[in-house]
């Protein structure tokens, strides 16, 4: 009897904690992978050219990242399917395919931008490039290998802490933290509603709450066979994991200011912090946000590759778990394989465009997760399936259909921006 | 459990009685007036961006150069 089976079977009272160490994993995991290399390259370069004027942005991200989340763990745990094969059934081929194939690209683009970090994280310690390539793949290959869940959970949550090893960087430079704080609560637009703060701001949404988490965090669910009764710790786990983004962005937003705002410093490779570092507060700290910056990619890799797993199993209506060996789910785990060997094989051409996937992959999960997440409240609003109980409330309604009209008006801004470039005046800061 | 199983009214209820997975109701959604105008505004917006997107990323490189 596993962990999860044995905290269902005991006196509520007694198991609370037993039954959260159980159920805590898909939440958390999620949420760490969101603080990815893309999301380091954001946050850092939000903190080098605007210092602590745009950590506003994060505060409204918090709950509507749980929001969206939340309503993931209703689903997953409710019907015990992955989100791809839902949205098949339910809104039809047309829109199916369209949801798979942005799905696998936006994440395909994901992972090589996780490569890169991992790649200049490793370089930082004198590994060569082809060698962080096939540690990578060999490393992120023999964590899904063991054929089961909870010990690829496992390995997956022991990562988790490492995200923290920004904070010594961050303590180490004394900021501010009253002004940094204060920060969250001023809205400010450096320079007007300019082109360049407006695709920021959107690639700081579309790193915080992205399409591949939605589609991630439903087939982990499925696959641990969460249920109905575990909501309530899913969503606890979910919550931890929100905090876990939030400290994270917060330290690296803040790490970037202290180091570069006011400077006219340009962040050309992931690891020039690291480097800088050693100079502003010494070599270990240099070395731990290093490896802060390789855990990052280890992370956001193995989540973007088993969340475009899953979906194309589940499309395919194959077998695609973890708890499966290869033999019985041989597309699960070429799908996945096919996915670290393109992107690692992608950041070792020679002159490829790094920077600009870097950067452009988190405004366009941005721009594609408007349709995502419309997906997600239709099927929260389908009683047939979900039943009185479990579907939304029309309070949250309320709030799912607030933020996807914000994500759409952030979207639509880009469009006029791009049409009309001086549609919106600059002011001063 | 078939989701018409479920004769609950609050959470909590729900949690004691402990079901299993609600199953798939067959077909697509019913086409209500939210999908309705959802599925048209979706098209509209994706017909809208893909294009301006994919020039806009072109652009974006001094930022990072």
């Amino acid at each position: 009897m596993t962990l999860l089976e044995t905290a269902r079977h005991v006196r509520p009272r007694r198991t609370s904690l037993l039954r959260f160490l159980a159920i805590i994993g898909p939440g958390i995991i999620v949420m760490t992978g969101d603080n990815d290399v893309g999301a380091f390259a954001l946050y850092t370069s939000a903190g080098a050219l605007y210092g602590f004027n745009l950590l506003w942005v994060m505060l409204p991200l918090l709950p509507i990242t749980y929001f969206a989340q939340e309503m993931v763990v209703r689903l997953g745990c409710a019907t015990g399917m992955g989100h791809a094969a839902m949205i098949f059934k339910r809104f039809g081929s047309f829109w199916g395919w369209f949801s798979l194939g942005d799905l696998m690209i936006v994440n395909f683009a994901t992972i090589v931008t996780e490569f890169i970090g991992i790649s200049a994280g490793l370089g930082f310690f004198g590994v060569a490039p082809w060698i962080s390539v096939l540690l990578t793949i060999a490393f992120l290959f023999a964590m899904v290998s063991t054929g089961a869940y909870k010990r690829w959970e496992n390995f997956a949550l022991a990562l988790v802490p490492l995200n923290f090893l920004v904070l010594p960087a961050m303590f180490a430079l004394k900021p501010n933290y009253a002004e940094a704080a204060s920060h969250y609560f001023r809205v400010m637009l450096p320079g007007g509603l300019n082109p360049d703060i407006v695709f920021l701001i959107i690639g700081l949404v579309g790193t915080t709450i992205a399409p591949w988490q939605i589609f991630f965090q439903q087939s982990a669910i499925a696959d641990k066979k969460l249920r109905i009764r575990d909501i309530p710790m899913a969503r606890l786990d979910l919550f931890f994991g929100n905090l876990v983004v939030q400290l994270g962005a917060f330290a690296l937003i803040v790490l970037a200011a202290v180091l570069y705002f006011g400077t006219r410093t340009q962040l050309t490779e992931p690891v020039q912090i690291a480097n800088d570092l050693i100079h502003r507060a010494g070599y270990s700290y240099g070395a731990l946000y290093a490896v802060a910056l390789i855990n990052a990619g280890l992370i956001g890799g193995v989540a973007n590759s088993l969340a475009n797993a899953w979906a194309l199993g589940e499309v395919a209506n194959v077998p695609s778990s973890l708890n499966r060996t290869f033999r019985e789910a041989p597309l699960f785990y070429v799908t996945y394989a096919c996915c670290l060997a393109g992107a690692g094989a992608i950041v070792l051409i020679p002159h490829a465009p790094l920077e600009l996937i870097t950067t452009s992959v988190q405004a366009l999960a941005a721009i594609i997760l408007p349709v995502t997440i419309v997906f997600l409240n239709l099927l929260l609003n389908d009683r047939a399936l979900l039943g009185p109980v479990l579907v939304n409330r029309p309070w949250q309604n309320i709030v799912n259909w607030s933020m996807i009209a914000l994500l759409f008006g952030l979207s639509a801004i880009l469009a006029a921006q791009t049409i009309a470039p001086n549609l919106f005046p600059k002011t001063g800061a | 459990m078939r989701t018409q199983d479920i004769q609950v009214r609050t959470e909590a209820e729900l949690y004691a009685l402990d079901p299993d997975y609600v199953t798939q109701p067959e077909g697509r959604i019913p086409m209500t007036r939210a999908v309705f105008w959802s599925l048209v505004a979706l098209r509209v917006y994706l017909i809208a961006l893909i294009g301006l997107v994919a020039y806009r990323f072109t652009e974006y490189a001094h930022l990072v150069k």
